[in-house]
């Protein structure tokens, strides 16, 4: 068996961690362009049938990863009705998974942050000249320890996410193999070593995100 | 004086209870892997060896890989897998006593109908994996689990001198259904156990366009863990186990044995007279 | 007139907050906005603020209606309103003054020395790099105030502007106050419950009761009060102009105060004086009012009345 540092040095193991972090993230930055506008909407909009989008949100934050990761693999397969664009077992399905696992969360979080925030943040902005977006953004600087907080929420679930990934993705080895598909499979096949090294990486790469954004939070100069 | 001697009697009566019923309830641990459990062959042949022996066997389907390793760290009794090479290491490494093949199935490759590689028809096995490796567009599924078919897969592209080359080789790690899943999606070949691929064909655009070649056998054997590295383990029940598979009776019982009128298990034990 | 609102109704839930048919606002003008709790008062500021629609009626900046999307936000430029409930964005005191500059595409060297001036004017220099959110109640109130004074705006709005500032610091933010509206042209509109901020501040008090105006003439009363030759006297200083010219109905000493009655509309204004006791009768007697309508020099008698 390969000593830890030899497998952290291997190829796949950099092949894995760039794949999963690259999915992730852009699968964390779409979601949140859709997500956060989306929270926002819906905190600072009145419209009927709000309370009910409201409690369907939340019900699909506890939607199990493998029921998406199933109802996109009946629409990506040979027999779905996007079977033409041939997404099936490509990073892109994996980020098309991850997307609307973190969509729900990322809206909730959003939502409730800028729900949050005392309206007269909007009304200062406004009366001292601001333009509509640029009250918005207001409204979401104030909000951006709860939004940043849900965005985080957003890459956390999707970087931990084993389910749709290994549906969608195939976890094909340097191609749709991410940390958690190989995490599983290690341990399927006995290779606890390597399982624990990913395992290591994996949350070094959780901890890096975090202190990232926490530092950028702590620090930021602009509202 | 006279309680205190009521609720030591209490006590040992109850300890004799546990004691006996532990004697009662004998368990054997058992490491397969996933082709026999799924077949659907081991809740047919285990019940008739627990009925007549008094053993309850508690079966971990997993992975080859997986299932050797369970064996090796003694969390298992007796393994059954089907990977020679893997198991002959695992003998010479003392981690297993006793080995003994006991059936076969066998290996096909198996690729989209339209069969672009021009499989069907090949003289023989070396000559079909050489279309598939020298096609350039067709691709090929590999199980990349460390799993018994796995290893078959690696041994059978040694032999023919190499696996296709970068993208047209795809190590997914993962089980054989998926595999034969991802075959038929992407229009690729693999290589599968019959017993998987008969009882999923009925989803599948997937046919069978190699088979027969004696390089395609797929032996099962059965080994008990090495009492003297384990001597906790139930090696007794094991041994049991393994006679009862290799005897008249259980090798009858696999010869019988049928998923969809079609026979998935040769019993090998007993030489044909 | 720089800020013009006519024929305004708004309502909440069917219950009339505001009604006013004609309030304009002049350059340079301060304009004390008086009256009980829920008169309508802080409704009425949104409304001219830009920051609530009206159901009826209409608000004219520079004798042009402001309707539709774009304008709202185009005169909210040069309208501004402090709220009064002290609020600080989450961010330094410096970037809490830079704000509104910000937003106009100033440079950035130039926003710093306003935003060092107004932050100066209001005692806040020392303050800059702080968490605004750190500071006290009055710090915030004074910081939200530098916030809109640093924007030169044509018309200020400020909603109990010293509610929360410490006693000391009341006269400093309304030197400035009154310093802006002379020396920019501000026109300023200032809701307050104290009587004698709206005297020292106000050329003109509107009072607000139920939602309804009643204009009180250009400037309360600043004067003095004297006994000469057995009669009791208020020397008024500045020009009197009631909405009619010549509302003054009476002045009745009050218990420590000169309760003021004009015209019809306007029910009462309450002048409170000092030495009131001292000098004059017993309460309840009548006055008379000599030197109205004419102009003093410096008052006689200091803090009579200012």
């Amino acid at each position: 068996m390969d000593s830890p540092l030899e497998i952290v040095r291997g190829a796949e193991v950099a092949e894995i961690t760039w794949l999963s972090f690259r999915v992730s993230l852009s699968a964390t930055a779409i979601a949140s362009a859709m997500a956060v506008p989306a929270g926002l909407v819906l905190s600072s909009k009145d419209f009927p049938g709000k309370g009910k989008v409201v409690t369907i949100l939340n019900t699909l934050l506890s939607l199990p990863t493998v029921t998406i990761g199933l109802l996109l693999y009946l629409v990506l397969s040979k027999s779905g009705p996007l079977s033409g664009l041939s997404l099936l077992y490509t990073p892109t399905a994996i980020i098309i998974g991850q997307v609307v696992l973190a969509l729900p969360i990322i809206t909730a979080l959003t939502y409730a942050a800028v729900d949050g925030v005392d309206e007269r943040v909007r009304y200062t902005a406004l009366t001292l000249g601001a333009g509509r977006w640029q009250a918005a953004w207001a409204v979401l600087a104030e909000a951006r320890t709860g939004i940043m907080a849900g965005v985080v929420a957003g890459f956390g679930r999707v970087i931990s996410e084993v389910g749709s990934v290994q549906m969608l993705g195939g976890n094909i080895k340097g191609y749709t193999r991410t940390f958690t598909t190989a995490i599983a499979l290690d341990t399927s096949r006995g290779d606890f070593m390597r399982s624990v090294v990913l395992a290591i990486i994996l949350l070094a790469v959780a901890l890096l995100v975090n202190a990232v954004v926490h530092r950028t939070l702590s620090s930021k100069k602009n509202k | 004086m006279k309680k205190s001697t009521a609720v030591i009697a209490a006590l040992i009566c109850l300890s004799a209870l546990f004691s006996a019923s532990a004697d009662k309830e004998r368990v054997l641990r058992l490491a397969t892997t996933t082709s026999t459990q799924n077949s659907g062959l081991l809740d047919d042949l285990l019940p008739r060896f627990e009925k007549s022996h008094g053993v309850k066997v508690h079966v971990i389907a997993v992975g080859t890989g997986k299932a050797l390793k369970l064996g090796e760290n003694g969390d298992v009794d007796l393994v059954m897998v089907h990977a020679p090479a893997a198991e002959m290491d695992f003998m010479d490494s003392d981690f297993g006593v006793n080995r003994r093949p006991f059936m076969k199935n066998d290996f096909i490759l198996v690729g989209p109908s339209s069969d672009p590689a021009g499989l069907k028809g090949s003289a023989n096995l070396a000559e079909a994996l050489a279309k598939i490796k020298k096609s350039e567009t067709a691709q090929f599924i590999s199980r990349g689990d460390d799993s018994g078919t796995h290893k078959k897969e690696l041994e059978l592209w040694e032999k023919a001198g190499g696996k296709p080359s970068g993208g047209n080789y795809l190590e997914i790690g993962q089980g054989m259904g998926a595999a034969l899943r991802m075959a038929d999606e992407k229009d690729a070949y693999t290589l599968s156990d019959r017993g998987t691929y008969l009882a999923m064909k009925d989803q599948m655009d997937l046919a069978i366009l190699f088979e027969g070649d004696a390089g395609l056998d797929n032996p099962y054997a059965v080994i008990a863990v090495n009492p003297a590295r384990y001597p906790d383990s139930n090696y007794m029940d094991a041994m049991l186990l393994i006679a009862w598979l290799t005897s008249p009776e259980g090798q009858k019982a696999i010869g019988d044995f049928r998923v969809g009128g079609e026979l998935l298990f040769h019993p090998t034990a007993i030489p044909a007279k | 007139m720089i800020l013009r609102a006519k024929n305004i109704v708004k309502s909440f839930s069917g219950v009339m907050a505001v009604k006013a048919d004609e309030l304009g606002f002049e350059r340079g003008e301060i304009t004390a906005l008086v009256g009980p709790n829920g008169a309508g008062k802080s409704t009425l500021l949104k409304i001219l603020a830009l920051l609530d629609y009206p159901d009826q009626g209409a608000v004219f900046l520079n004798e042009k209606p402001i309707q539709g999307h774009g304008s709202w936000f185009k005169a909210r430029k040069k309208i501004t309103m402090v709220d009064q409930k002290p609020f600080a964005f989450n961010g330094s005191v410096n970037q809490n003054a830079a704000y509104g500059l910000k937003l106009r595409g100033l440079s950035a060297t130039e926003i710093q020395k306003r935003v060092d001036g107004a932050l100066c004017l209001f005692g806040l220099e020392g303050f800059q790099k702080r968490r605004a959110r750190t500071l006290s109640g009055g710090e915030i109130q004074r910081l939200a105030i530098a916030r809109a004074v640093v924007l030169e705006p044509d018309v200020l709005i400020l909603d109990e502007p010293t509610a929360h500032v410490d006693e000391g610091k009341v006269r400093r933010v309304e030197e400035v106050i009154r310093d802006l509206s002379r020396e920019k042209g501000t026109a300023v509109i200032i809701a307050t419950h104290d009587q004698d901020q709206a005297v020292r501040l106000a050329s003109r008090t509107i009072r607000m009761e139920r939602g309804t105006l009643l204009d009180c003439g250009s400037r309360v009363l600043a004067g003095k009060l004297t006994r000469r030759d057995g009669g009791l006297y208020l020397e008024v200083e500045g020009n009197w102009t009631g909405p009619d010219k010549t509302s003054i109905c009476s002045l009745k000493l009050g218990d420590g105060e000169i309760i003021v009655t004009m015209g019809s509309e306007c029910p009462q204004t309450r002048v409170t004086i000092p030495n009131v006791r001292e000098v004059g009768p017993a309460p309840g007697e009548e006055v008379t009012v000599e030197s109205l309508g004419r102009t003093a020099a410096e008052p006689e008698v200091e803090e009579d009345v200012r």
